[in-house]
């Protein structure tokens, strides 16, 4: 049973074609990689998908009540004006009895979280906003390349914190990565963009053998479905 | 009889103030302290075009910046052009309007200083109603909204995805702050009143951690200038709006003293 659905989506910036024709669903308890190029739409079929972009062409079906959460490439917040660690990580809910557990897995217990946000490095930001999303309890994590500035030790807590979300509790995740090595261990399918296509739902032995889609340019590879043994 | 106006003033300009405080974090969060500006010169031309068809002036202040503000959303979405530049603009577009309107109803006894400068100690007692309602409206708006409106102001994509009415929200809010501008227009003054919005903001940034700390203290400051300003105001004889803005900047003065120091 699919919990999104995309159809026939085109979507364009200015006279710019990002999204060409993408049709594609996405079933619950799904792990997914989403890899391709810089350029490719990546970052924008997330953003169709999750509301940030709206002027799209095509239809873009969401079960009802379906609780997402989002965490970008590079974390911007707005710096005018002081916000502490703690205000960013309940903007959008309340601590609750699993929050300290998610706290010690992203590395936030040990920040201070009454001081400026601001003040945090890059990799630190980008694991509260982790942290934040994974506070919503959602039912669907969307992850656009999260982990550019945190350490190693971090990441490989991380990805073990996703596998364990997703087998577990049956979280659906869409991750967009570069590390073909995470893509290749933890994801059931890999959809691969490429100058805006949609080239299909590959199995993981095809990535291997093209570095990430690099030079699938142009090709109309129908959807092939993978399937761990996990 | 003297006290009473004082008295009058002092609690139109701390209700001011709250309201101020409330609306202008939020905008200077949102980058958008060029907003006020430009609201409150569109509120001027609003003003001038109240007078120049003889009709309530503070009715086309409200509206004339309302409608500026829109279109300067609707001008800038998406990034197609750079905001700040749009808004510098209509800031000036409205200006120009302004003078040419309040040059054609020069006849009319209309005195444009008074909508530049303000006029604290000449409120009325329909003035001081209508600011009692706004800081009602505002406090309860915020505190009811307070996290999705935190959340669009710092991350509005995030926003977006939690499938938060953001747009909504935005035009609710430039809704308040032309309200608040267009009632404040004859007691603080156009030119004036965007300090009041963002001065206090920076005064607390200077050393709050975070942002209900900003607020309370931006409130702080607010209306503490609004009582130094009205005293110094009474016993040296000098314009009540430039002392209240300038015992703000006196604040920030001080603030960044303490931000030094830490």
């Amino acid at each position: 049973m699919p919990i999104i659905k995309i159809k026939d989506l085109n979507f364009k910036i200015k006279d710019q074609t990002i999204l060409n024709n993408i049709n594609l669903e996405i079933s619950k308890g799904e792990y997914l990689g989403l890899i391709g190029p810089n350029g490719a739409g990546k970052s924008s079929l997330i953003k169709c998908i999750i509301g940030i972009n709206k002027n799209y062409d095509g239809k873009v079906t969401l079960s009802k009540d379906l609780k997402i959460a989002y965490v970008p490439q590079v974390y911007q917040l707005e710096q005018n004006v002081p916000i502490s660690t703690y205000e960013v990580l309940t903007m959008s809910n309340k601590f609750e009895y699993n929050s300290e557990d998610i706290l010690r897995l992203t590395g936030v217990d040990k920040l201070d979280l009454e001081s400026n946000f601001h003040f945090l490095s890059g990799g630190q930001k980008q694991r509260v906003v982790i942290a934040r999303a994974l506070l919503n309890n959602p039912d669907i994590l969307f992850f656009d390349e999260p982990f550019s500035g945190i350490d190693y030790e971090t990441k490989n807590k991380l990805y073990e914190l996703l596998s364990q979300l997703n087998k577990r509790l049956g979280i659906t995740i869409v991750f967009v990565s570069h590390e073909i090595d995470h893509v290749v261990s933890k994801c059931d399918k890999v959809i691969c963009l490429n100058k805006s296509i949609h080239t299909g739902c590959h199995p993981i032995d095809f990535v291997k053998g093209r570095a990430g889609c690099q030079d699938t340019h142009n090709s109309n590879i129908k959807a092939v479905h993978h399937h761990h043994n996990h | 009889m003297e006290n009473l106006f004082l008295f009058k003033a002092a609690f139109v300009g701390i209700l001011t103030a709250i309201s101020a405080s409330f609306i202008g974090n939020f905008l200077v969060a949102k980058r958008q302290s060029m907003l006020s500006d430009m609201l409150s010169h569109s509120a001027i031309l609003g003003v001038s075009i109240g007078y120049f068809l003889n009709f309530n002036p503070l009715y086309f202040a409200i509206l004339i910046s309302t409608l500026s503000a829109l279109m300067l959303n609707k001008l800038s979405r998406g990034n197609k052009r750079p905001k700040e530049a749009i808004s510098v603009m209509l800031l000036n577009g409205a200006l120009a309007l302004a003078y040419v309107f309040s040059h054609l109803a020069k006849d009319l006894n209309f005195n444009f200083e008074n909508f530049l400068f303000g006029s604290i100690l000449s409120i009325n007692t329909n003035e001081v109603a209508l600011s009692m309602l706004l800081c009602l409206v505002t406090v309860i708006t915020v505190s009811f909204n307070y996290k999705k409106l935190l959340t669009i102001a710092f991350d509005r994509d995030y926003a977006l995805s939690l499938g938060y009415k953001v747009r909504f929200f935005e035009n609710l809010f430039i809704l308040l702050a032309s309200l608040l501008i267009g009632i404040n227009l004859k007691i603080i003054g156009g030119l004036l009143i965007s300090a009041f919005l963002i001065i206090p903001v920076l005064c607390a940034s200077n050393f709050c951690k975070n942002f209900k700390h900003n607020i309370i203290f931006s409130c702080l400051f607010s209306c503490s200038s609004v009582i130094i300003g009205l005293l110094t105001s009474y016993f040296f004889d000098i314009p009540s709006s430039s002392a209240i803005v300038l015992s703000l900047i006196l604040f920030f003065g001080i603030s960044s003293l303490k931000k030094v120091s830490n």
